[in-house]
């Protein structure tokens, strides 16, 4: 042992004794926080380096005149006037930490976490709840700020258990997160911790309510975005608690986003449960094809099982929120799956064979019948490249009568505004009165209603249904529940055309269950009358729209999916099922061909004779339409199942068996096929408005009928072949169906 | 000895000579002419007290006194041809071994009845080994399903 090592290890020794004096307090400095900021105030840094704001964001400034400059640590940045000091902050680049400041939600100014030094100010102040005011000195790194945030931690986490090692928020925990980077490195609570009682608040969200810190984010959500007063708070000080009041069950088609904003372990997820940790899963940027919103999701996935699906931000579509349906459905696709191709023999059970066989079946048969009697049907999760293959093979076959489920036998796609949603989803919060005609967008599109209830909330905005007795969150006019009501209202006559009419944006949304009636066109021109009547289309306002059901509609009918005629079903001898499942089949002669390509055996299969396995949209990339006429792209989160194939390639492999073989061989060739014909499914995350208005549609000399309209979605759970195959759907419906 | 000698006729004289004989070779007497091992503990035997038989048969002899100490115990398997170690069960290989003074027979009370495992000797090299393998080894009979899809299974008709 040379001497230098001697040396250090008696210094070594040394340094442990003066540590064995140490005080309770991580950092000692601050015990006396007066002479520390005195030391802070007076080497105020002279030039800055630019900060940027937190995420990236933009500051948008409405009105120049309004624009007032703060100071957040000596930097001064320009807000605009009503932005909070937290907001302010953030703009200066600089995050504080919060767990009941939540920016889609009210104010509360709760837990105390945000609290920043302000000049003087007495006391630390609660920036989350602070307006920011000309000229403010605000100081977030200071001794006071880091021992007010030192406190509140010691204070939040006194009554928080020591679980994380089991607790399915580890890892992605806003408490955890904010406990490293600004609590103490040590507790002093010796004394019993408080539990509280679990909740059942249903299926679909877990509760350990002894983690919750009572920051009241998903009693602010449960109000304020999905319009259910269930959630509520009880007590008072140590036993205050996030609860139902009485015992009862969360019924909101959003419940699901609590899991999201709560920023502790208090509401997880009940499927995901134990199930994994989050960072052993890969997350795939895609959509969600259960509705036609197309919700941006991020697809959780741990090797070849999809665990879990969270939102996406996309300020225009979604924003922060996705239904329960999208957040759930995903064990359906684990569930039901058809991996191999079969033919159905003789004896009418099935048989699974190779590829070759069922396509050599299938290509022959198409072959022996006659090409009028040959009917494509697009389903309802199909993408567009798929749809694109199907309607070139069968058109190469000489047949015309290909359509996609939910359009109707009728469909009219000759002006692209008369089926999407010209306003668009976020031009809803423009509005400032609602017709509803024969849609439920509660159930039809979630997120569609949540941001029409936002701008009821937010403008007071008037809303008129016409439609069959539905369950709504906001204030509505039941005007009446069939296409007679309507044509009162074109006429003027009815009480309710003063309100569109005095209206400054006034929009009317028709519902995709109106395809499938025999007088849409007559209910389409009494909607254009409308429309005409109360300026309701103007160069600077397009408030006509039409709220679809599927995700393949709109790029069904911007393909040009429709049939040649609208009895093709009964004349039928080879009807080509693309995952369609709800496509009614009763009219379909005995001895017609039905091949089904899907991937979940569901109810079009039971009709099928020859089965071929598909892959489903989170096994796929594949261009979806919005209902707003957005089109994203969904990409590949797991392997495909078994021996299936994409939907696209399956067409393209037929038809080389047919020997009508198609022009592509990659995705990128069929894309280029695409923009041929419809090059606006191209332009992905843009959404591109209609050219054309509706004004230019023809005079229909139809009378609309007295039949009411009927509700196009039943069971919001269930609505297409993997939520009907997932258990957890069931359960949903079972439970919190009214 | 002349006690051996005066209770092999006796033995004789109640069995007869062919019963006799009989139990002499499963006894293994016949057998330790061959297997000196076995002579060695037969002589040992002489004089010893039997401390218990376990239900495989081996008998545990005990001999205090003029023994040498730590060879005091010992054990004559039942199988008189292939005997190895691990035969004797887990009960008397505490007393076989000096761990405890208490029998085999009495710590077999304490043996949990719900999930207290039969012995079982090691087969090594008789053609019945053990081997582990693992949950996902294609060897292992109750190898796991990797599968994490249910297939639909086409049993309903139209």
């Amino acid at each position: 042992m040379g001497l230098g090592l001697l040396a250090s290890r008696a210094l070594r020794s040394s340094r442990i004794i003066r540590n064995s004096t140490r005080t309770i307090v991580s950092t000692p400095e601050l015990k006396n926080a007066d002479a520390a900021a005195a030391a802070a105030a007076a080497d105020a840094p002279s030039d800055l380096p630019k900060r940027n704001p937190v995420g990236g964001a933009r500051v948008h400034i409405p009105n120049p005149d309004d624009v007032i400059e703060v100071f957040v640590d000596g930097y001064p940045v320009k807000i605009p006037k009503g932005m909070t000091v937290l907001q302010a902050c953030e703009i200066a680049g600089v995050d504080i930490p919060r767990f009941c400041y939540h920016s889609r939600l009210s104010i509360a100014g709760n837990c105390r976490m945000c609290l920043v030094e302000v000049e003087k100010s007495p006391k630390p102040v609660a920036s989350c709840a602070m307006p920011a005011l000309p000229g403010m000195k605000i100081k977030t790194d200071t001794p006071i700020a880091k021992k007010a945030r030192e406190g509140v931690m010691e204070f939040l986490l006194m009554n928080h258990p020591l679980d994380c090692p089991i607790c399915d928020q580890g890892g992605e925990c806003d408490l955890q997160d904010q406990s490293m980077a600004f609590g103490s490195d040590r507790g002093r609570f010796t004394e019993m911790k408080r539990s509280v009682v679990d909740k059942n608040l249903g299926p679909l969200v877990k509760t350990v309510m002894t983690r919750c810190i009572q920051c009241t984010r998903c009693v602010r959500f449960a109000s304020e975005v999905a319009g259910v007063e269930d959630l509520g708070m009880l007590g008072r000080g140590s036993g205050e608690e996030i609860g139902t009041y009485v015992e009862k069950l969360m019924t909101s088609e959003l419940s699901g986003n609590v899991i999201d904003i709560c920023p502790v372990g208090a509401l997880t997820s009940k499927p995901f449960a134990f199930k994994a940790r989050n960072w052993e899963l890969k997350g795939t940027e895609s959509i969600d094809v259960t509705d036609a919103v197309g919700s941006n999701i991020r697809i959780d996935s741990r090797g070849p099982e999809v665990m879990r699906v969270v939102p996406r931000l996309n300020e225009d579509i979604n924003e922060e929120w996705i239904s329960d349906k999208t957040r759930f459905f995903y064990d359906g696709l684990k569930r039901q799956r058809l991996n191999d191709p079969m033919i159905r023999g003789a004896d009418g059970r099935f048989q699974a064979v190779s590829w070759r066989d069922a396509l050599a079946i299938v290509a022959e048969v198409m072959h022996q019948i006659k090409p009028e009697e040959i009917v494509g049907v697009a389903g309802k999760l199909s993408d567009a490249e798929s749809m694109m293959a199907l309607k070139d093979l069968l058109n190469k076959m000489g047949s015309n009568n290909i359509f996609c489920e939910g359009n109707g036998m009728r469909p009219n796609a000759d002006l692209r505004s008369g089926y999407i949603m010209n306003t668009s989803i976020s031009g809803l919060e423009k509005a400032d009165a609602f017709l509803l005609v024969g849609t439920q967008p509660r159930v039809e599109a979630a997120m569609v209603n949540a941001r029409i209830r936002k701008t009821v909330k937010a403008t007071n905005a008037k809303v008129g249904y016409v439609g069959p007795a539905a369950d709504f969150n906001y204030d509505h006019e039941h005007l009446g529940t069939d296409p007679q009501t309507l044509v009162e209202i074109a006429k003027g006559s009815h009480p309710f055309s003063s309100a569109l009419k005095n209206a400054k944006n006034p929009v009317i949304i028709v519902g995709a269950g109106v395809f499938d009636r025999d007088d849409k066109d007559a209910v389409f021109a009494a909607v254009d009358t409308i429309a005409k009547n109360n300026n309701v289309v103007r160069p600077d306002w397009n408030g006509l729209n039409v709220l679809l059901l599927n995700a393949a509609q709109a790029a069904a009918l911007d393909l040009g999916l429709v049939p040649e005629s609208d009895k093709c079903i009964d004349s039928a001898k080879f009807v080509y099922l693309m995952g369609a499942d709800d496509v009614n089949l009763d009219k379909l002669p005995d001895d017609a061909f039905v091949v089904y390509q899907g991937h979940h055996g569901d109810r079009g299969v039971y009709r099928a004779n020859v089965i071929l396995p598909a892959s489903a949209f989170t096994e796929k990339e594949g261009i979806y339409e919005n209902t707003e006429g957005c089109a994203q792209i969904t990409l590949p989160a797991v392997p495909t199942v078994g021996d299936a194939r994409d939907d696209w390639k399956i067409v393209r492999a037929l038809s080389e068996v047919a020997g009508v073989g198609l022009p592509y061989d990659s995705l990128g060739a069929i894309r280029s096929r695409i923009k041929t014909v419809a090059p606006n499914l191209l332009e992905v995350d843009e959404r591109q408005p209609a050219t054309f208005s509706t004004s230019l549609r023809p005079e229909v000399s139809q009378k609309v009928s007295a039949t009411p309209f009927t509700p196009a979605v039943e069971n919001f759970y269930m609505t297409d072949a993997i939520t009907r195959a997932s258990k957890i759907m069931a359960q949903c419906s079972a439970l919190l169906k009214k | 000895m002349a006690s051996v000698v005066r209770s092999i006729f006796q033995s004789i004289k109640e069995k007869g000579i062919g019963n006799f004989i009989k139990e002499l070779k499963q006894e293994g007497y016949v057998r330790c002419l061959a297997d000196g091992n076995l002579l060695q503990t037969k002589i040992h035997n002489i004089g010893a007290t039997l401390v218990g038989v376990d239900k495989f048969g081996n008998k545990y002899y005990e001999k205090l006194g003029d023994t040498q100490y730590g060879r005091h115990r010992w054990v004559e398997y039942a199988q008189k041809n292939r005997y190895n170690a691990s035969q004797v069960p887990a009960e008397w290989h505490g007393w076989l071994h000096h761990v405890t003074d208490h029998t085999g027979d009495e710590l077999l009370l304490l043996k949990p009845k719900r999930y207290g495992l039969e012995h079982k000797e090691n087969f090594s090299g008789e053609g019945d080994a053990y081997i582990y393998h693992s949950k996902g080894h294609t060897l292992n009979p109750g190898q796991r399903d990797w599968t994490r899809y249910q297939t639909w299974q086409p049993t309903k008709k139209e």
